[in-house]
């Protein structure tokens, strides 16, 4: 199969959605004869192109962040200049991945149901939404957050053995969907500690002080 | 009660779009509610790269001096905003979309957990309500479900094929 990657990321360099892509592609091509081409969309000339790549594509994955429970502004924009594709994209088949800071799933869920929805309108055969939260950081360090790195291989690796995304593979990676009330405890722990080593050091490294994170520029 | 609108329809040729909220303006300054209505098209606005730096270099300032602080101050400012968009594709226009991503300066990056999910401690003690107002009722459930799902919950969701009467005091009484 051949397989076009969209990657609407809006980040210019570095971004934790082409962490999971690379992955992905390794197991995809696993399978010998699967091909991909991979198309980077982060300004208005890559939306109009990657609808163009979109039309003749056999296959797509539509990979990018969620932002603020939804695409990206510039993936709207793209999913914007498909509308003259509505009900013309018979055997086409399209998947998405769409991944995020957040751990749980249900954050991306509302999302799902859109793009499935979207899918139908343009008459493509859906596969399925890789929905992956905890994500956000993956750019920063190579060696850590291998269950997240191999989940997106091991999808790779039976999309391109069997042209499906697995169900239950989804659903278990894309684990917890919500947090059980039992671990609330536990987790504000973990909270409090990712708040104080990774986005509090953040700051600190530019010298925005704890009372200065907390800048109320705008109002009260 | 200060009223903000924020238009973003992405078409010149669709006026009848930008005629219906120039009047819902006239209408709600009429019942004498400061009413400011920005077009958002009219602006050169940059789509939100995930640069963190509202959070990590300048806490509640956006990377982009490009209009933004203004929409920003007057979005803080507001009892009430309404953000206008058509329906396309089945969901608010990319315009207004970018509008909406732009907004992270008004979050703090501190993580939290609300009840069975994560979400970000909030920047400011006061926020405005939130209106959709769409130019039709189809497409409206997909997406009132996504922003169901957000933080500080869904915006009530009113449509142009309402009354101008109807829409007024839906807000006014929200």
């Amino acid at each position: 199969m051949k397989l076009l990657i969209i990657n609407g990321s809006p980040k210019p360099g570095k971004n934790n959605t082409a962490v999971l892509l690379k992955r992905f592609i390794e197991g995809f091509k696993g399978t010998k004869g699967n091909e991909v081409e991979i198309f980077r969309m982060n300004n208005e000339q890559a939306y109009k192109e990657a609808a163009i790549r979109f039309e003749t594509a056999e296959a797509v994955l539509l990979a990018f962040p969620l932002y603020s429970y939804a695409m990206p502004a510039g993936v709207k924009t793209f999913i914007e200049e498909l509308e003259p594709l509505l009900g013309k994209c018979h055997g086409k088949k399209v998947g998405f991945l769409v991944q995020y800071g957040f751990i749980e799933a249900v954050h991306a869920r509302a999302l799902e149901t859109y793009l499935e929805y979207i899918s139908g309108m343009l008459c493509c055969d859906y596969l399925g939404t890789i929905i992956k939260g905890g994500c956000d950081g993956l750019t920063k360090s190579e060696k850590g957050n291998r269950k997240i790195r191999m989940g997106a291989y091991e999808i790779g690796k039976t999309f391109g053995a069997t042209g499906c995304f697995n169900k239950k593979q989804l659903d278990d990676y894309s684990a917890p969907e919500v947090q059980k009330k039992q671990n609330s405890f536990l987790l504000s722990i973990i909270i409090k500690i990712i708040n104080k080593v990774y986005w509090e050091k953040a700051f600190k490294k530019n010298g925005v002080t704890y009372e200065g994170s907390f800048a109320k520029p705008y109002g009260k | 009660m200060k009223i903000l609108i924020l238009n973003g329809n992405p078409k010149a040729e669709y006026e009848e779009f930008d005629l219906y909220l120039k009047d819902l303006q006239s209408l709600f300054e009429s019942k004498n509610h400061k009413t400011k209505l920005i077009m958002l098209r009219n602006l050169q606005l940059h789509d939100c790269i995930g640069c963190y730096a509202c959070w990590l270099k300048t806490p509640g300032i956006c990377f982009f001096d490009d209009g933004i602080d203004e929409i920003l101050k007057e979005y803080l400012a507001a009892d009430i905003v309404i953000s206008a968009s058509p329906v396309i594709m089945n969901f608010i226009s990319a315009l207004l979309k970018r509008v909406n991503d732009r907004m992270l300066p008004v979050m703090h990056p501190f993580l939290k957990l609300n009840e069975d999910r994560m979400g970000h401690f909030l920047r400011y003690s006061h926020y405005p309500k939130t209106v959709l107002l769409l130019d039709r009722p189809e497409g409206s459930n997909l997406i009132d479900m996504v922003y169901k799902n957000s933080q500080r919950g869904a915006p009530k969701i009113l449509n142009t094929k309402q009354s101008m009467e109807e829409i007024c005091n839906e807000v006014i009484n929200y």
